[in-house]
């Protein structure tokens, strides 16, 4: 039996190659003005749709103005490094959020695999972005190499393949915005020791807080063979836009 | 018939020999990474590091390389900052002991607490590695006039933050908060 549209996944088997919508995979291309907005694919659509464009303004908040917190702790001996854990927070002005949504509109919905998306704004998306491309099978380059422009930082979040799709784009975001933070500011602890005979042990922590103004999501790319889930952001520190 | 039995088996036996080891032939030593990984560029307004870990999740692999490369850079920041100690004490003759003495705590010990400003990544490569995941980084870290930019965009950010907590409004709302608090206590809620 031969799957048209399919690409073989990791496990060995057949996954399906989804058609995003043009303005998802390049949103960075449509200017301000745009979030976009997930929810699963419920039996019912206004639902799925309305928890969608609540989720799109609180994504628009979170572009304006957003403060993380995030802290990682590693131990290491003579088997590697260990991962401890980690918590982060990311607070977004909730009254901003509800007067985003006030102003907010469809301008268009897709259902994708589990998942729904939609454009949210204010005025229609340019011509053509409407339009549902599959996801290209060659890599982009900002996926290895994350784009430098002056004036702007950029960070690439990944994510794996979940059941619920829209959880792997949600975390392939969290992880860029996460990233973007260590690079406004990041405190380092490290303590290593070695003594002789015995193999090295340490203890590394790192810590960052940081108010994000204007970061954006510029675009995102599905990995299908690999199963990951790529998101670009950006934001400008000199006042510019793209 | 027995002959051919025998026959068949040795066949079936030697078939399954022949089909282990089956892939691309690794070759002792192969670095895992890309060849920048190994080569990481030189320049003078930035310091680089390249760091590797591997997880069963693709997150956790780029997360621990990641920092494995912040933390590299934190020491050589550290480095550069003892060589400038070091210039300063020899400079106002505290000399040899001093040095001594910091070569011999490295040795044993070494501790980093340092807060950096604009680390990024310029590479990263991802692959399957048996059942889990290898992350490979190259994170760079501008120094001097290349990170100007964004600290002083930092600092504005702190310092509008710093005037709205010393503003009048801010007050106005503290004090607000503590009576509300008070009331609620009043009112056992």
């Amino acid at each position: 039996m031969i799957c048209l549209g399919c690409a073989s996944a990791p496990g060995g088997g057949q996954v399906k190659v989804h058609r995003y919508p043009l303005w998802f995979l390049e949103q960075g291309k449509l200017g301000g003005g745009y979030a976009v907005g997930y929810s699963r694919a419920y039996a019912r659509r206004d639902t799925a749709v309305a928890e969608a464009l609540r989720d799109a303004a609180w994504r628009m908040a979170r572009s304006r103005k957003v403060y993380i917190e995030a802290e990682q702790g590693f131990t290491e001996d003579a088997l590697g490094k260990h991962f401890q854990g980690e918590r982060y927070r990311i607070l977004v002005d909730t009254s901003l959020v509800e007067a985003t949504a006030r102003g907010l509109e469809p301008l268009d919905v897709a259902e994708v695999g589990n998942m729904l998306i939609v454009l949210a704004g204010t005025e229609p998306p340019p011509a053509g972005y409407e339009m549902r491309v599959p996801v290209p099978s060659s890599a982009p380059s900002w996926t290895t190499k994350p784009p430098k422009r002056p004036g702007w930082v950029y960070a690439v979040g990944v994510a794996p393949r979940y059941f619920y799709l829209q959880n792997s784009w949600r975390y392939a975001e969290e992880d860029a915005y996460l990233e973007l933070a260590r690079m406004v500011g990041l405190k380092v602890w490290n303590l290593r020791k070695a003594r002789e005979g015995r193999s090295p042990e340490g203890v590394q922590m790192t810590e960052s807080r940081a108010v994000l103004s204007g970061a954006e999501v510029v675009a995102r790319w599905e990995d299908v063979k690999k199963g990951v889930f790529y998101v670009l952001v950006r934001m400008s520190f000199s006042g510019g836009r793209g | 018939m027995k002959g051919l039995y025998w026959t068949a088996g040795l066949l079936a036996v030697g078939f399954l020999v022949l089909s282990c080891g089956g892939g691309p032939p690794q070759e002792v030593g192969e670095s895992p990474c890309p060849e920048w990984f190994s080569n990481p560029p030189q320049d003078p307004d930035f310091l680089y590091a390249t760091a590797t870990a591997v997880s069963r999740d693709l997150q956790l692999a780029l997360n621990k390389a990641k920092t494995e490369a912040r933390a590299e850079l934190a020491s050589q920041l550290e480095v550069r900052m003892q060589g400038l100690r070091k210039k300063f004490d020899e400079e106002v003759g505290l000399g040899e002991d001093a040095q001594l003495l910091s070569m011999y705590t490295q040795a044993t010990k070494e501790v980093i607490s340092q807060v950096m400003v604009g680390s990024r990544i310029v590479k990263q490569y991802t692959k399957k590695e048996g059942m889990g995941w290898r992350a490979c980084v190259l994170m760079e870290l501008p120094i001097g006039a290349a990170n100007k930019a964004l600290v002083d965009r930092i600092k504005a950010n702190e310092q509008m933050y710093t005037r709205f907590r010393a503003s009048q409004t801010f007050k106005e709302l503290e004090e607000e908060v503590k009576k509300f608090e008070e009331y609620k206590k009043q009112q056992g809620m």
